[in-house]
């Protein structure tokens, strides 16, 4: 069966004036099965963002290339759109003035949707959002989660194969959040698949099948949700300077040290099990007076470089 | 063609509920179109201090017109508004081509100009004690229209420069709009300005529709008028063509160097 998405060496650079381009996506090669929910994951600007607006076609790749459904996304555009929904998360995206019915009327029109064909989808996902009592209010009165279960909506419209959620649980209160995530469920037994970008792991745990942590625009590791998360959770470290090269190897002797690094010059990192071991040797530290010990977090490429091996991650 | 004209209703009503965030009809009324109509009072009256009756009647007529145009490229701010909303990148992704769109989301602000500019038309010139020689004034009035659809094109080429460079829209459209109050016609005619100037300014809406309000009411030739109305037709098709190509570019520049989501 062709992937409902495939990337292949794909590469977006920012370019900024007077100093170095940003790079968003490096070298991302992926594959989406159809009928799958598969968790984008990473910290903020790990490059979620940019490679939803590729695969929907609000951006172009600087290079490789991106196909969804077998169509390429910047030769084949417009095959492209009329296959994928775009969910955006957040306040951004939807006419604060227009009800809820009117705000769907609006995009069905711009989906090219008949009248009546309109009027009946955006009725049907109304209810099934759990809009309906609230169709005809408008959207600047809605709560958060309201509106993310209009967004939804809206992405739903033209009945796509394919949908991409940015963020679209961030600021949900958990009963909200839960709500939207069985919609998301329920929708993917029709037969949809999903692409969701998040940082939220819990998210990630509770819908997705498989899920991809990005850092910096690079793959570091794609799996069932489980094993990702147990990387996310040893995720300790404590950053220290001390010239002293002793102090570090009566330290590496702590049971709650798990490795010592040598960073720079006199800079040191220790990864510690758990937050519980990071306390006890940030106490350690400054009972020997180093004054610049502090809680750091390796970067997830470090995470899964310590890990990969044992826990035999697929990157 | 039926969805496109079923994205102009669509745009309509959005713009009508975004129209009634700012105004009631109550503050519409009694503030905007008060405030329009003092607007072209003031300046007949300055014509009347620096002038005659005549140049009163001229600059009457010139401020009265332009109010068509002012209001139809309040387009700049609703179209700038699509950022603020983070609709645009959306927009630009629909099946539909985000052309049709674009071009009907400030069409509200062609019925209020109309709205203003009719108002004007029929209360301010015996109000100020020039009236205007009907019916012919009557025949003026699809001139008005044909300024608004001109303007309005102006308005959304325009709106294509605000959208790329972001936060500027207010600029735009009171640049826009200075120019045609100063070089339009409006208040001094065209060709006191220097060589230059003046061919410039036969490139903006206004100008010829204007000549040809004018050129009804002192009783001028049909095909004299026909010939100011067909050049008035051809500038707003330019600017119709600008406005797309502007809006196109927005869309393709947007996507290569990933500003379409941006705030602005």
């Amino acid at each position: 069966m062709e992937a409902a998405v495939h990337t292949s060496g794909l590469r977006r650079t920012y370019s900024r004036r007077h100093r170095d381009p940003v790079v968003a996506l490096d070298d991302l090669t992926m594959t989406i099965g159809q009928n799958e929910i598969h968790g984008l994951l990473g910290p903020n600007g790990a490059g979620k963002t940019t490679l939803v607006q590729i695969l929907s076609t609000v951006l172009l790749p600087s290079a490789g290339t991106a196909r969804v459904l077998g169509h390429d996304v910047v030769a084949d555009t417009r095959a492209v759109r009329s296959l994928v929904g775009l969910v955006l998360g957040g306040d951004r995206g939807l006419y604060d003035r227009l009800t809820a019915r009117r705000n769907l009327r609006f995009w069905g029109a711009l989906h090219k949707l008949d009248t009546r064909t309109a009027r009946r989808r955006a009725d049907a996902l109304l209810e099934r959002v759990g809009l309906a009592g609230r169709a005809d209010d408008r959207v600047e009165t809605f709560s958060r989660g309201m509106r993310q279960r209009l967004h939804l909506a809206r992405g739903l419209l033209h009945e796509p194969r394919v949908l991409f959620l940015d963020e679209p649980t961030s600021g949900l209160d958990p009963v909200a959040a839960g709500a939207f995530r069985r919609l998301v469920l329920e929708l993917r037994a029709e037969g949809r698949t999903f692409l969701l970008a998040t940082h939220d792991m819990d998210e990630a745990a509770a819908l997705c099948d498989r899920v991809t942590l990005i850092d910096r625009g690079r793959m570091l590791l794609t799996g069932d949700p489980a094993r990702v998360g147990r990387f996310l959770g040893d995720r300790e470290c404590v950053d220290f300077t001390h010239p002293d090269p002793a102090l570090t190897e009566a330290l590496a002797l702590l049971p709650d040290v798990s490795d010592v690094e040598r960073r720079d010059g006199t800079g040191w990192r220790v990864h510690t099990a758990g937050r519980d071991g990071t306390r006890r040797v940030l106490a350690w530290l400054l009972e020997r007076d180093v004054l610049t010990a502090r809680r750091g977090e390796p970067t997830l490429e470090e995470v899964y470089l310590r890990t990969v091996g044992d826990r035999g991650m697929r990157v | 063609m039926r969805h496109v004209l079923r994205i102009v209703r669509e745009s309509l009503i959005l713009g009508f509920a975004e129209m009634g965030a700012v105004y009631t009809w109550r503050t519409w009324t009694f503030g905007w179109l008060m405030r329009l109509l003092c607007q072209a009072t003031f300046y007949a009256l300055l014509g009347r201090y620096v002038g005659d009756e005549a140049t009163m009647r001229y600059v009457l007529v010139g401020n009265i017109v332009v109010l068509a145009c002012l209001e139809s490229t309040i387009v700049v701010i609703s179209l700038a508004g699509e950022r603020r909303t983070g609709t645009l990148p959306l927009l630009a992704i629909a099946p539909s081509g985000h052309l049709p769109v674009y071009l009907g989301r400030g069409l509200q602000w062609t019925v209020t100009g109309l709205t203003s500019a009719s108002v004007a038309w029929l209360v301010l010139p015996p109000l100020l004690g020039v009236p205007l020689p009907w019916p012919r004034a009557g025949y003026a009035m699809p001139v008005i229209v044909l300024i608004l659809v001109s303007s309005y094109g102006y308005g959304c080429a325009l709106a294509g420069v605000a959208l790329r460079l972001r936060g500027v829209e207010w600029l735009v459209l009171n640049f826009a709009y200075g120019i045609i109050m100063t070089f339009g016609g409006v208040n001094v005619p065209v060709g006191v300005w220097p060589g230059p100037l003046r061919v410039a300014a036969q490139a903006l809406p206004v100008v010829h529709g204007l000549e040809a309000v004018r050129g009804i009411l002192g009783g001028a030739s049909t095909g004299h008028i026909m010939s100011l109305l067909g050049t008035e037709a051809l500038v707003g098709a330019g600017w119709y063509a600008v406005a797309a190509l502007s809006m196109d570019r927005l869309v393709a520049v947007g996507r290569r160097d990933g500003t379409l989501g941006y705030a602005g």
